[in-house]
This record gives structure tokens, sequence and C-alpha cells, in this order.
């Protein structure tokens, strides 16, 4: 018998119970419902979650997914559409120059 | 309660139980003033009774008997046990020759023993319902039963060995009457026990014992777990079987009491006064007022020391070696007193079939109060500075928890029930002994019902709840102590013992046993040993000095499935002390 | 100033005679202090040599060695065992000397411990027992908490006297004077905590015990026999007389001598040998009055120390 990977690492993950919010569902199943004492069979399941995941990277880099998303309607092909862009920043810029004191 | 109500409730509940199962009861007797036996026509019938018994008369289930009663020949010698009731039956008749089949249930309230005996006829495959599906406490009873006897209950889903380990032969069974106790057999490894595998990634089973670390009893624990957190454990014991049910068959009456002290070497005198005590029920014969009296000192000394050993090994187990110092001197105190007394520090042979063998005179007696007063004071100051150490109730708090439910369904007893909150203790509900003079309820300081009821409800059935029942325990027993013993020294007292040889203050004991017992009679004997209750029933053979079937439950039995149970939700390290809290026999429990 | 980039012979000669007076002194300091817990268990106990017996009755057994084992499992207590002496070469007990100079860094001490350790532990899981598994977890859990609390309680004190190497850092306490500020204070309570939990005293472990689900440290060396046993059991001995030695020399530095004249230096060594005598003491008379701790309630006195370390450095700056 050796030790399984998720065991050697339980303890750590149990003080850091915060971060990585670790989670054991056990659940038996017996052969009489009213003598839950023999039992047929157990099962488990673990999962650990990654809060700095989940909380920090997670909405950074679905916000820059969104915003990508928005942009990318701007990348449409037509050379004559990028012309058009490029002389409409340009008046803009003339009039800011022209404006600002 | 005097014999005389107890004669009258039986009486009642022969009349319910016979009018409500007519066709179904052969016959329905009662027996060593507090037992009722009830014998059924088949197994199913008794099946019905039995779930009666347990759900509308509110019963435990205290044992399972299983007795080979094929080859007795002249069963007209068995007259002795059924001609006490109107209807006679036919002794000779083939279908009582096989298996008999005893389901033994006690009634809390009313000192009163239920026997449902169901005859098994069918000799080449015999069966029975099983009644697990209800009762879970069965589950052993029946595993056991089949293991030693071949008789199978029909319906339990656990089909494993549980006594006789794999290297045993298939179809061979112990117990039976035509297996010889000097056969010599062949073992080979013919498979494997299968423990219950836990599905789910990340599980890693360990595995603990038989051999252990230190010296301890053998017993194999297989842990699954997940990292520190114990997601399953089941218990196999019975490495320690020594076959100690057989040997008795073998014996005379005088030389199975020197058995009977040895099932479980820390409680020697609640086995061999339960076993004394299933004789002389059997027998009729009254003891003498100062036998009795000795016993119960014996007893409550015995009680004492195996608690303070037990509160020592739970200060072990946390690694204060400080109060386990302490406690192990204490420990050595009350074996000195106990070798003064007895001449022997475990208080082996002091009883005797009808009396007690030794005779603690006076001036020992004198000697004990003193000892015991002082004691109990380094007691109180010891438990007062052990419950201020917060890292060692920190410790026991909240370790091992098991609930009321589990208690009741599983029928545990002793200081594993009683921590829970369920107050069952024999010497309360089934006086015996000197107890019957005691006021009880009085020394456990229980003024009122109602205040009681609620500091029941308070304990949670934790390691600390044990540890404290223990406390109380102690202090109760030494209170039972000093009351016996000035008891015994107050000369005024009136003596109201039926023998009044009061120069023959040596010789304690009875003669001539074999004109007071008949053949194949039977009779329960009980104690409450500082585990809990322990049950021995002997049924005497045609030779009325021999025994035919001595069958012994201890309270370890009942109490060893509440471990797995206990360590469900608490971490690996915390086992040991869980373990210790129970202090459980591992020698009792395989015999 | 003892420190020299070119070393006589004469200076060599005594670090060399300060090393082997660690080697030869800690199992004593082992053995006292079991000798302690026996008296306040009220047993006379074996004698405070019975650990120069022990070590010496292993290394003439034979070893019995599981057949799953790689060669982690043989290397390992000789890599513990050299690490840890290693160690011994870099701390100075009575005078302010160590052989290996400025190479002597506080960093480098707190890498070797962690060596032997990280060795250890591979050893325990080398065995494939479940045993050796449940150490290493547990030995990772505290001992992954233990290195940031002992680095900020060792910042504390570095920075206080500015420099990480421990000779620097010896020969300024041993030159200043008598009062310690507050921030060495919050540094030296941590530092006592971390102390007892590397070393692993009650409450953290109970080195003792027979119960094998509850060790922390033995767990993990349960497959160990004859040599190899004993030189991991002198290696534990020596690491904790080392860890004392710091603390001792940190914070309660008064007669350490800080030149070579041999007046100073017996004086240096009877004071240093009082100092961990009593310091035994102490700590043999603290495991006594409390119970091992629940496993998970460990971190939390980890953490404790943790903060003391942390208060210990704003402390400085404030």
């Amino acid at each position: 018998m050796q030790y399984t990977a998720s065991s050697l690492s339980q303890p750590i993950l149990h003080v850091f119970r915060n971060f990585y919010k670790p989670f054991l569902a056990i659940q038996s199943f017996s052969y009489y419902s009213s003598n839950s004492y023999v039992k047929e069979s157990v099962k488990i399941q673990i999962s650990n979650k990654n809060i700095f995941e989940d909380l920090m990277y997670g909405p950074i880099i679905r916000t820059v997914f969104k915003v990508y998303e928005k942009m990318n309607k701007f990348q449409t092909g037509k050379i004559n559409l990028y012309l058009l862009n490029v002389f409409v920043i340009i008046i803009l810029l003339l009039v800011y120059v022209r404006l600002s004191p | 309660m005097t014999h005389d109500t107890i004669g009258k409730k039986i009486s009642d509940y022969k009349s319910l139980i016979f009018e409500k199962f007519n066709g179904s009861i052969e016959k329905i007797y009662n027996k060593n003033y507090n037992e009722l036996c009830i014998l059924t026509s088949n197994p199913e019938a008794s099946t019905k009774v039995i779930y009666f018994i347990y759900d509308n008369l509110k019963c435990r289930l205290v044992t399972m008997i299983c007795t080979d009663e094929r080859y007795i020949e002249n069963r007209l010698d068995r007259k002795g046990e059924y001609n006490n009731f109107k209807n006679e039956i036919d002794l000779m008749d083939k279908s009582h020759n096989g298996f008999s089949l005893r389901h033994v249930f006690s009634n809390e309230v009313e000192d009163i023993f239920f026997i449902v005996t169901s005859v098994l006829s069918n000799v080449d495959k015999p069966t029975y319902p099983s009644i697990v599906s209800h009762i879970p406490s069965a589950v052993y009873y029946e595993r056991e039963i089949s293991d030693m006897f071949g008789v199978i209950a029909q319906g339990n889903p656990d089909t494993r060995k549980l006594v006789l380990h794999e290297q045993w032969p298939v179809n061979l069974f112990p117990l039976r009457k035509d297996f010889d106790i000097k056969r010599r057999i062949k073992r080979r490894l013919n498979d494997h026990y299968e423990y219950l595998k836990v599905e789910g990634e990340g599980i890693c089973e360990i595995p603990v014992g038989p051999v252990h670390a230190g010296i301890i009893e053998p017993g194999h624990f297989r842990f699954s777990v997940y990292g520190e957190n114990i997601v399953n454990l089941e218990t196999r014991l019975y490495y320690t079987h020594k076959g100690i049910e057989k040997l008795a068959e073998t014996m005379t009456l005088s030389e199975a009491l020197l058995l009977s002290e040895r099932i479980s070497g820390d409680e020697s005198v609640a086995n061999s006064m339960a076993y004394c005590q299933a004789i002389e029920r059997m027998a009729s014969i009254p003891i003498r007022k100062k036998a009795t009296q000795i016993r119960t000192i014996c007893a409550e000394l015995e009680r004492i020391w195996n608690h303070l050993g037990t509160i020592a090994g739970m200060c072990t187990d946390v690694g204060f070696a400080y109060g386990s110092s302490r406690m192990n001197i204490l420990k050595e105190k009350i074996m000195r007193i106990n070798e003064k007394s007895s001449g022997s520090r475990l208080l082996f042979g002091i009883n005797r079939i009808g009396g007690v063998k030794v005779d603690i005179k006076p001036v020992i007696l004198h000697l004990i109060l003193d000892e015991i007063t002082h004691i109990r004071q380094d007691f109180d100051n010891l438990v007062k500075s052990l419950q201020n150490t917060s890292s060692f109730m920190d410790r026991l708090k909240g370790t091992g928890i098991i609930s009321n439910k589990d208690v009741l369904g599983l029928g545990a007893n002793g200081v594993i029930a009683r921590c829970a909150g369920v107050d069952v203790d024999t010497r309360k509900n089934h006086p015996y002994s000197y107890y019957r003079y005691l006021d009880l309820e009085n020394i456990q300081g229980i003024i009122d019902k109602i205040s009681y009821e609620v500091e029941l409800n308070k304990r949670k059935g934790d390691a600390l709840s044990r540890f404290e029942v223990r406390v109380i325990e102690i202090k109760h027993s030494i209170d039972i102590i000093q009351k016996t013993v000035t008891d015994i020294l107050d000369k005024n007292a009136k003596n109201d013992n039926i023998d009044s040889d009061v120069n023959n203050d040596d010789i304690l004991f009875f003669d001539s046993l074999k004109s007071h017992l008949k053949p194949y009679d039977s009779a329960l004997g009980y104690a409450e040993s500082h585990r809990g209750q322990t049950m021995h029933w002997v049924m005497v053979g045609k030779d009325t000095n021999r025994i035919f079937r001595y069958k012994i439950r201890t309270a370890s039995f009942c109490n060893w499935p509440l471990i797995e149970l206990a360590v469900q939700n608490n971490i690996v390290p915390d086992f040991p002390l869980i373990n210790k809290s129970f202090d459980l026999s591992y020698s009792g429990n395989d015999l | 100033m003892p420190i020299e980039t070119s070393a006589s012979v004469s200076d060599i000669l005594i670090g060399f005679i300060q090393f082997m007076i660690i080697i030869i002194l800690a199992p004593l300091l082992t053995g006292i202090m079991r000798k302690i817990k026996a008296i306040t268990q009220k047993r006379i106990g074996s004698s405070i040599f019975q650990t120069y017996f022990d070590i010496l009755k292993l290394m003439k057994k034979n070893e019995v060695i599981s057949q799953e084992v790689s060669w982690i499992f043989r290397f390992s207590p000789w890599i513990i065992f050299s690490s840890t002496l290693v160690v011994a070469f870099f701390i100075p007990i009575f005078v302010v000397y160590s052989p290996f100079g400025l190479g002597g860094d506080i960093i480098l001490v707190i890498g070797l411990f962690g060596l032997s350790r990280f060795f250890l532990m591979l050893a325990g899981l080398d065995v494939s027992s479940a045993f050796g598994g449940i150490g290493v977890s547990r030995e990772m859990m505290i001992s992954s908490l233990i290195e940031p609390a002992l680095f900020l309680a060792l910042f504390t004190v570095a920075v206080t006297y500015g420099s990480t190497n421990v000779e620097i850092i010896m020969s300024h306490t041993a030159e200043s004077s008598i009062l310690i500020s507050a921030s060495l204070l919050f540094s030296l309570f941590g530092f006592f905590i971390i102390v007892m939990a590397e070393t692993g005293k009650i409450p953290f472990d109970n080195p003792a015990t027979h119960l094998e689900l509850t060790m922390v440290h033995e767990a993990m060396v349960l497959e160990f026999s004859g040599k190899s046993l004993a030189l991991i059991e002198l290696s534990q001995s020596i690491k904790q007389l080392l860890l004392m030695s710091l603390l001792i020399n940190f914070f309660i530095p008064w007669g350490l001598s800080t030149s070579f004249s041999i007046s100073e230096m017996i004086v240096g060594l009877l004071v240093f040998l009082l100092k961990m005598v009593s310091l035994g003491i102490l700590i043999a008379y603290i495991e006594t009055k409390v119970a091992k701790w629940r496993l998970f309630r460990i971190p939390d006195l980890i953490f404790l120390s943790l903060a003391s370390g942390l208060m210990g450095i704003i402390f400085l700056f404030i």
C-alpha cells in the first residue's frame, strides 16, 4: 500500500482551506433502508478550487476577452473601411489640435 | 422490584403473548424468577414474536444462542424443563430434534428476560429468517452462529466469515457436537477476506495490525482515508480466538469456573460472578449475605482499577505523561489493596459456585476504608488538574462522537451507552448480588428523574463524556465500597440472611450441587463489568456436573461495531484516543 | 574581530575542536531532557548517557532493508548526516569563530536543514508503506509553514545586527549591551516556538510514542534500522543542539568569548554548557505541562510564531 497524491497534499490544502476550498462528500449505500449499518458500498467525491484563478485571474481574462469581442468588429477585412477609419481619426486629431489651447 | 411484582408482570406478559400468537406458540413458561421462555413451532413464527417484543414491548436484543441438540438420546430427560405448564408436548417428536436457536431480549424497566426459542429440525441445511433488516445489532450474532454451527440466516447480506479466518476449511463447524475438540485441521489459505472498498479518486487504504507497534492485543483495522480524514473503517477481530465455548463443553462445573475467570483477564470478577450466578439461579440455591457483599466489593474494586487504567491510557494517547503517570500510581495503589484482600492483584480466584473463596477479615476492611478515602482525595485533585489542562480537554472534546440513535440501534451497553445519554446499567435494571440492598439511585445522586434526564441529554457521546462518565463511576464505586464495608462491619445490622450459621464465618460456600440441578436445565447469568453487561448462558448436560453448552457474550462483543461509527468525521491521529476511550477487550470479544 | 580572510593553524584547530564538542555534546543534551521528563513522571528514568549507548548499540546491528526501495533510501541517512555536520561547522557555540567564515550565511543554514528534511521525506515515501506516507504529509504541512516563520524571526536579528552571516551577528551580539530591544523579544518568542517545532517536541510531536498513527517524524524513520537509524538519531540530536545554540547565542549571548584567549574560551564553554542545560530543562518542563495538540491546531501555533516574527520586524522600523 502506498500513499496517493491527493492524500499527501490534503493537510496543506486543509490549512489553506480559505484559498482552496476543499470539498469532500461521502455517500454510503446500505442493503436495507431500515438498517444503515450494513453498508453495500461507499463512494466519495472530492473537488478543489483555486480562488486565485477564480477571483483574480478569471475576471481579468474574461474582461479582456469581452473587450476583444467588441473590438473585433473593427476587423472587417475590407480595405476601404480601414482607409475610412484612418481618414476619420485624422480629421478628429486635426480638430483636437486646432481647438486645444 | 421484588420477586412477587416481577412474577405478576411475567404472568401479564405471558397471557398477552399467548393471546396474540396463539397458533405459533407451542409452550410458554417462566423460570428462574425473571426469564419468560417462549417455544415457537417454527423459525418464521418466532420472527413475528421477535418483532413484537422488539417494537411493542421496547426490549433490547441481548444475545442469540444456538445449541446443537441433535444427539440428545433420551429427550425425556428434558421433562424437567418442560413439565411445569399444562400443555404437554411430545418430546420424542422428530420436530424437536435439531439445532435450537434462542433469541434473548431484556426489558430494562421491569427486570424481565424474554427467551424466544425455535427448533430447526432440518439438520442438513438448517436456516432461519434473518432479523437484520429490523434489528441492526443481530448482524454479528448471526454471522457468528453461521460460522460456528453452519446455521445460515437467510437475508443477512454479510456472508463473510467472522470468527474463523480464511485458512479454516469450508463446511467444518467447530461448535457442532460431532466436531471432536482434539481434531487436527489441515490449513490452507483458500481465499482472502474482502474489505469494503471505497470508490472514488484519491482514496488510500491504510491497514493497521494485527501486529502493532506497541504491546497490545491483535486486531486489524482497515482505514480508507482521504489524507487525514477517515472515510471508512473496518475492524477485523478474532485473532485471539481460543475456542473457550468448545473447551467448556469438556469441563465440569468447577473447572469451567476457572475458565470463566480467564475469558478476559481484567473482567475476571464480573465474568466469574455471571457464571456462578447462572448456576446458582439454575439450582435455586440461596447465597449468604456476606458472600454477596464480598462479591460486590471485589466487583467495584475491579471497576475502579480498570477505569483508572483507562484514563491513564487516554492520557498516554494524547501525549500527556504527567496525567498518565499519576493515574497509574493510583491504579497501583488499588491493585495493592486487591492483593491484601484476596491475594491476587487482578482479583482472580474470588468467586465460587454458591459463594466466595476468600473471606475478608475486619482488619483488612478497615484498611480498605482508609486507603479508599485517601485515593479518593488524590483522585479528585488529579481530575481537577486534568480538567484545568486545556490542551488535554481540547483533544477530548468532540472526538469520536456517537449518537443516541446509534447506541440504541446497535444495542451498545456499558460506558459507551451511558456516554451518549442511554442509561442502561445491569446493576440498576436487573439487580443481582448485594446491589439489591444498596440504593443505587441514592448513591448515584439522582434526586429527581427530570433533572437526571436533562443531565443525561447533555452528554454528547464524545471522548470527553466517556472520560467524565468514568470519573463519576469511580466516585460512585468508592461510595458503594464504603457503604458495603460499613454494612459488613456494622454488627448491629439486622442479619436477614438465610443461613444463620454465624459461627462458620470461614466457610462461605455450598456443597452438593448435583441434587439441585436437573439434566439439560439452563439459566442466564449476568453482571455489569467495567465495560458493560456481560451475559452468560449455561446449559448442563445429562450428567449435571458437566456443561453441555456455555454461551458467553461479553460487553465488548456488542460495543466493537460502534468504533466504526465513532471514527467518521475524525482525523487519523485521533483514532488511538477514540480506541482507548472505548477501551474494549479483544480477548473478551474473540473468546 | 576574529574574522580573518587568512586563518592560522591554531584558529582552524579551535574551530575543529568546537565542531567536535558539538558532535559529542548533542546526545548528552537529549539524555538530560529525557531524564527531566522521567523525573516529572515520578520515574527514575534511564541515565543521561543512555543516548550514547543506544547509538553505539545501533551501530553494531545489521540492517534490514525492504525490497521495494531505491537508492534514495540507502543514501538519505548519509545525506542527512553530512548536511547536518556542515551546519555544525557554521555555528559557533562558545567562541565567535567558525571555520567556514564568510560562507556561513543564515540562509544557507536554513537551506541545509531543508535539504536534510527533504531527503528524509523522500526516504519516508520511498519505502511505499502507508505510515511513511502519513508521516511525510504531516511533516510537509508543518515544515512548509515553519520556513517563513523561521525566516521572519531570523531576519529581525539580521537587520538589527546588519548582516546575515552567523559569525558577524554573533560577534555583534557578544559585544552589544545587555538591553534587548522589543523587536528582538518578539523574534525570540517566535524563534522559540520554531525550535520546539523543528526538533519535534510536544505539543507538535511526541517522539516517545508507540502509536504509529499519531507519529509525525518517527513515522518517516520507521523503516530504518542499524547504522542508518543511528545516523539519523545522531543527526536529530545535533540539529537540536545547533538550533538551541543559535537561540542562546543570538538572544542570550552573555559569556560568549570574542577572542582566542584560553581563559575566555573556558569561561565561554562553561557558560554555554550552563545555558544549554537550563534551556533543555525548560523545554522538557514545558513538554510535560501540555498534551500533544490536535494535528490541525498546530498551524495555529505556527501562525502565532509567524505573527510574532512580523511584529518584530515592524517594531524595527517604527
